[in-house]
């Protein structure tokens, strides 16, 4: 019986060693594969997985084609922090004209308030609103008075905000306005 | 168990050690010699959940081939010298002058005793192949430098040639060549 047990041993032990053998080869390999890095961009999560950062909207600029608004930019200024800045060329009294200026996303999981305000480098009497969903956000009214608004986007929610001018006389110059958007 | 199980069990460890020691070896020296920042992150699909990286893609490729050409090398110096040593033992036997050029080279220890076997040499070649085929692998995808791939295939070759002349060697030990045996 004790050598029957004897003679089984070494037989049971030998798969068990190819297996070894095959894992010792295995093993540094996926191990040379995993250590090797990748190139990606930093994630601000936390343990959770939830984000951390209380301004995770986006900003993207339209550049559409447009005769009264030309050249306009968006910068980013810091994390939730945009500035979007566009030169109004001259136009015609009681005539309102508008353009899709930036899309924003809220790609966080939570509702995002956004504060918007407005000025222009001009003293001309000019009307400046931004239309997001038929609805208007007057930034700067006929009298040069200057508004902040607040502007609510849902979680993973995408508005494309227009920017539109009016005014009761014609304009003659060229202005440029800026709008400054930043999360709350 | 067999004793040739065994005996593979137990000298694959090293090479085994080396690879990995290598790699991570070459990462560390890498970032230390460059100043780089490098940052880990858990994913949760593959498996391992720990993946390195960088958020420049040249520090990357950087890293990648300064890593992998430091593990080939670990992997290629000694089983380069163990098959030069197996070539040195087996000529002086056949060669006086390979003695003599020995004994001026003060390396007359490496022929004294043979603890170099062919599995030795033939396990640390199948490291060094592998290690190679994933720095060719990873040429070939863009994440490492073409040069390293040049360096690592010529020594993967140089093992395979040593690996395949030292069973050639061991060969004729039990059937020698009739040509050796009339000379």
């Amino acid at each position: 019986m004790s050598e029957t047990k004897k003679n089984l041993l070494p037989q049971v032990f030998e798969p068990l060693a190819i297996v070894a053998i095959l894992g010792l080869f295995l093993i540094p390999t996926l191990t040379v594969i995993n250590l090797s890095p990748i190139t990606q961009e930093n994630k601000q999560i936390n343990v959770l997985g939830a984000t951390s950062s209380p301004h995770s909207i986006d900003m993207e600029i339209l550049n559409e084609n447009d005769e009264i608004f030309v050249s306009d930019t968006l910068r980013k200024k810091r994390d939730g922090e945009y500035v979007y800045s566009a030169e109004v060329g001259p136009r015609k009294e009681e005539k309102e004209y508008s353009k899709p200026a930036f899309r924003i996303t809220n790609r966080s999981s939570t509702r995002q308030t956004l504060v918007v305000d407005g000025y222009a480098d001009s003293t001309s009497p000019s009307n400046f609103s931004l239309k997001i969903d038929g609805g208007w956000y007057v930034l700067r009214d006929g009298s040069k008075e200057m508004y902040k608004r607040e502007i609510v986007l849902e979680p993973n929610a995408t508005k494309t905000v227009y920017i539109s001018t009016y005014s009761d006389s014609n304009i003659l110059f060229k202005e440029v306005f800026t709008i400054s958007i930043s999360t709350q | 168990m067999s004793k040739l199980l065994r005996r593979i069990l137990k000298i694959s460890i090293a090479p085994a050690v080396v690879m990995i020691a290598g790699k991570l070896l070459g990462i560390i020296i890498a970032n230390i010699v460059y100043k780089l920042d490098f940052f880990i992150d858990n994913q949760i699909q593959g498996i391992f959940s720990i993946q390195l990286y960088y958020t420049d893609s040249t520090i990357t490729l950087l890293v990648n081939s300064v890593s992998n050409l430091i593990m080939v090398l670990a992997l290629a110096i000694p089983t380069l010298y163990f098959i030069v040593k197996t070539s040195i033992y087996q000529s002086a036997f056949e060669n006086p002058r390979t003695i003599v050029k020995i004994t001026r080279l003060n390396i007359m220890k490496w022929i004294t005793k043979d603890d170099t076997s062919f599995l030795s040499i033939f396990i640390w070649s199948c490291f060094l192949l592998i290690a190679s085929l994933v720095t060719i692998a990873q040429v070939i995808q863009g994440t490492c430098y073409g040069w390293v791939g040049i360096i690592v295939g010529v020594l993967a070759l140089f093992g395979i040639w040593g690996t395949v002349k030292t069973f050639e060697v061991e060969i004729d030990k039990i059937y020698p060549r009739e040509e050796k045996l009339y000379r």
